[in-house]
């Protein structure tokens, strides 16, 4: 008995309240790259970021709506002038960083897009997000620690003038 | 002329527009026209000017670091809502075929 | 006393009594940098406005950080190092915004050479470079740094400094002559 409570409160201890933060920094392509996205934004910076954002524009209200208890905001994109520029292999070591996640959508196109969708559950709650979205010419990454709604996310693409999509996107 | 020779002159240092100096002591003062001597007897005062001046500059710079960081939060914002958006639509694509 | 000692005195001198107050003497280290620090701004960008923009706020930022700096060798590395840093993060704030670089509107000054059209096709494709490179070539060419200065300047591993050195020569050397 004793045993197990001592079991369970490492576990408490030991378990992570959020998902935690992936590692993303793949030496050397952004070098190759012809454009990188590169945001890091977590602790004190997000919540400076979150401080700036304006309630009277609507997708920065939205945007706010949406961080106020988040822990971090990582993202990676690289776009290269060809296809081929940058190894497979780094997308499946990103993805073994993902093993203890859920996997919620795998999407696999013949021309070559692949775009993997996983998040990390506390309950009900979903407290981690990461997206792997590796296409021929372009390579993003996204992690998002703390809780998220996944819907109101999704709807903000709408918000920022984008419009929704319809048909297939080719670039 | 070699290869590195025309770097080199292609990189040479280039004088800074006219008044670049002042400009920079002016946003450090925050006066127009920027003292030459400062007399003992107002020490104190340029002692209260300078730590103000250092105030405002820590403002203007929070400021500037809070818009940056914020267009940092729309940019990951939108490309993650932009890629949730487009894996949506994939799996309705391929539900509807 | 040499030449060179009394000018490092007179250095350290400018530093101290900037540390301490003085604005004089912090305007005189700013005109002393100014065009070094401008000049890794205008190469970058190929822009003056940038240049001025970003240098200035280099300045401002050593105001504040004055009291880190321990002599005027240690001065004109962070003066390097912060200039560097500002260029690249400029240039990714300004991709952030998704801005066009046909909006820009900054026209490039043109480099004063023995041939000025090459300077200015050699400026051109220095400003295509991506932008680690392009800070690489700036501090190797500009600054006449060599591979370990410019490896702690900018934090990257030497061997890699060499490497996209090497990449950003040939770059540049075939760019040049395909024109």
């Amino acid at each position: 008995m004793k045993k197990l409570f001592v079991l369970a409160i490492l576990a408490c201890v030991t378990a992570p309240a959020y998902a935690q933060r992936l590692t993303l920094d793949i030496p050397g392509l952004a070098e190759r790259a012809s454009e990188v996205v590169d945001v890091t934004l977590d602790g004190p910076l997000l919540r400076m970021a979150a401080k700036f954002l304006s309630s009277s524009e609507p997708d920065e209200r939205a945007a706010r709506d949406i961080v106020q208890k988040l822990e971090g905001i990582y993202v990676k994109s690289y776009s290269f002038d060809k296809a081929g520029e940058y190894d497979a292999a780094i997308v499946d070591r990103l993805r073994a960083q993902l093993s203890s996640w859920k996997k919620i959508v795998t999407v696999r196109e013949r021309m070559g897009d692949n775009t993997d969708v996983y998040v990390q559950m506390r309950g009900e709650e979903v407290v981690g997000l990461a997206i792997i979205n590796a296409e021929p010419r372009e390579l993003t990454v996204v992690n998002i620690v703390g809780p998220i709604d996944l819907d109101k996310l999704s709807r903000l693409e709408g918000q920022f003038g984008i419009p929704k999509m319809r048909g297939k996107h080719n670039e | 002329m070699s290869f590195e020779s025309e770097l080199q002159d292609a990189l040479r240092r280039k004088a800074a527009p006219d008044g670049f100096t002042d400009k920079v002591m002016n946003a450090i003062e925050g006066h127009q026209v920027r003292p030459r001597r400062v007399p003992r007897i107002a020490a104190a005062a340029a002692a209260l000017v300078i730590v103000l001046g250092g105030w405002t500059i820590h403002r203007v710079e929070e400021r500037r670091e809070g818009e940056r960081a914020k267009a940092q939060l729309m940019t990951a914002l939108r490309l993650t809502s932009k890629k949730l958006q487009e894996t949506q639509q994939h799996v309705q694509d391929i539900s509807t075929r | 006393m040499t030449a060179i000692a009394a000018e490092m005195d007179t250095a350290d001198l400018t530093l101290e009594r900037a540390q301490r107050g003085d604005h004089d003497a912090f305007a005189k280290l700013v005109r002393q940098h100014e065009s070094m620090v401008f000049s890794v701004g205008y190469h970058f960008f190929n822009s003056a406005d940038k240049a001025s923009e970003v240098a200035q706020d280099v300045f401002l930022q050593l105001y504040r950080s004055l009291q880190d700096i321990t002599d005027p060798v240690h001065l004109t590395n962070w003066l390097r190092r912060v200039a560097s840093r500002r260029c690249i993060d400029a240039l990714r704030r300004s991709r952030f915004r998704m801005v066009s670089l046909d909006d820009a509107g900054d026209l490039p000054v043109a480099a004063r050479t023995t041939d000025p059209f090459l300077a200015r096709r050699m400026s051109e494709h220095i400003a295509a470079l991506p932008e680690a490179q392009r800070m690489l070539v700036i501090l190797r060419y500009q600054e006449e740094l060599g591979p370990n200065d410019i490896s702690e300047i900018v934090g990257m591993p030497v061997n890699t400094v060499k490497s996209q050195l090497h990449r950003a020569l040939r770059v540049l050397r075939k760019k040049l002559e395909t024109r």
